[in-house]
């Protein structure tokens, strides 16, 4: 075979070039190549690498929408009776509350507060409460008005309720708060123990036990239900700061388990009555051992808190 | 032979283990400190017993629930205190009920009649004796706390 294809014009030195044949060998081999046929490569259309774009795309997107719109917290609200409110909407059956917004029940409606996954609050008619924190190492409610019963299965100091005069701090518990237009509140525990605490004063309140509190005054002093209603009205002129005889009343018609309201007097009383206190204490429930009179008197905190551990076998 | 029963007596009468009688002391749950039981009524401490490592604590609740009479076995969770326990309800019990407790230490035995009214219990009502209580003893004090037929 004689390549012939191109003619090189008059004028081109490379018409003087001789015309050689191209070796048989060379021809065998392209026809060779030629016949085993190798098919052209086409890009093949690959569903699995489709599904996996898209996949990605979908992941891109939610990621983007969470970080966008991430949901504020919120626990789940049921009506138990009467049309009580979340924010601006009725609650028909079960709803939501988010951080920030408002229960409100009126004279003929309550309702249930799931607390997360650790207990449940009853909204009692005539209520306002609001949901301040949802998160798992605070659950805390605003109590500005009305009734809740909490009842709180979790390790202390997770779940708060605040009140104007308060924080009752859950040790562990099951109790019921009031408060009134004005601020004032009665808290009554059942089961466990809160913590009433408010700028730096705290009252502990048992299970059988009550305690007020006091719009601008805080956390009172708390009194077993079953003590004499002397007794509670003599503490409740003592809290509320009036000079009288309250005092007197109280220590005369104290009780052993008493002590409960005593101890906390010892630190909310002047040096003088807090000799008055103490003795009236001592000879309820003799001093026990590891107990200084004078460190009491002081108010050395760990004295303090040893004493009470002990009083409490008597509450 | 008097002479000698006295001397026995009196020098039975001055030591300190034979004046130390095994009991029980009951208080506010706060006094065992076990926040991990959210459901104690109450806090029990042994008093009196030499080997507390082989103290034990039990007791039921006697009440009713759903108008029937129930006794339903009471959790004894032991406090870091040795000697020292949270107790509660493992069942419901509706209004007033009775926790029966019943401890040993050694041979001695000790218990106690505890009324509770809910969750709460009724600290004058406390009854301490130096065994374990009767069932007639336990029947009275339901009926007493419930206001029922004595």
């Amino acid at each position: 075979m004689i390549f012939r294809k191109h003619q090189p014009p008059a004028d081109d030195p490379m018409r003087d070039l001789p015309l050689v044949e191209a070796p048989e060998s060379v021809w065998v081999s392209i026809e060779a190549a030629l016949n085993a046929g190798e098919p052209p490569r086409v890009a093949r259309f690959r569903w699995w690498q489709l599904a996996a774009a898209f996949a990605m795309v979908l992941v891109a997107a939610a990621v983007y929408w969470t970080s966008t719109h991430r949901l504020k917290p919120r626990w789940e609200v049921v009506r138990v009776e009467g049309a009580p409110s979340v924010g601006a909407q009725r609650l028909g059956g079960t709803g939501f509350m988010a951080e920030g917004q408002w229960l409100e029940t009126d004279a003929s409606s309550k309702a249930m507060i799931r607390v997360g996954a650790i207990g449940t609050v009853e909204v009692d008619s005539n209520s306002r409460v609001r949901l301040v924190a949802a998160r798992p190492a605070e659950h805390r409610l605003a109590l500005a008005r009305g009734r809740i019963s909490a009842s709180v299965s979790a390790p202390p100091r997770l779940f708060f309720v605040d009140t104007s005069a308060s924080t009752a701090v859950d040790l562990g518990c099951a109790y019921t708060m009031d408060v009134d237009d004005a601020g004032n509140g009665l808290m009554h525990v059942t089961l466990g123990s809160v913590s009433l605490e408010w700028h730096g004063r705290e009252s502990l309140v048992p299970a059988g036990a009550s305690c007020r509190t006091r719009a601008k005054l805080g956390p009172g002093t708390p009194f077993f239900d079953d003590a004499a209603d002397s007794f509670k009205q003599a503490l409740s002129e003592i809290d509320s700061g009036t000079h009288g005889t309250g005092l007197e009343t109280v220590l005369h018609s104290a009780r052993v388990r008493d002590t409960l309201t005593l101890w906390h007097l010892l630190s909310r009383v002047d040096a003088t009555d807090r000799r008055r206190v103490y003795d009236r204490m001592v000879a309820l429930s003799p001093l026990p051992s590891g107990v200084s009179p004078d460190k009491a008197l002081q108010l050395d905190a760990p004295t303090l808190k040893h004493w009470r551990e002990d009083l409490a076998w008597k509450w | 032979m008097e002479m000698v029963r006295l001397v026995v007596l009196a020098i039975a009468g001055l030591s300190p283990l034979a004046a130390a009688e095994f009991t029980l002391t009951i208080g506010n749950p706060i006094a065992a400190n076990v926040p991990r039981m959210k459901t104690a009524g109450l806090a029990v401490r042994l008093e009196n017993c030499a080997d507390v490592s082989k103290a034990t604590l039990s007791g039921t609740g006697e009440g009713t629930a759903g108008g029937a009479r129930k006794s339903v076995p009471l959790q004894v969770t032991p406090a870091a205190t040795a000697g020292v326990y949270a107790v509660g309800l493992t069942g419901p019990l509706n209004g007033a009920w009775i926790a029966n407790l019943r401890a040993t230490c050694g041979k001695a035995q000790a218990g106690a009649i505890v009324p509770f009214w809910g969750s709460v219990y009724v600290r004058d009502a406390i009854k301490l004796l130096p065994r374990f209580a009767t069932e007639a003893e336990v029947q009275n004090a339901l009926n007493e706390s419930t206001g029922g037929p004595k």
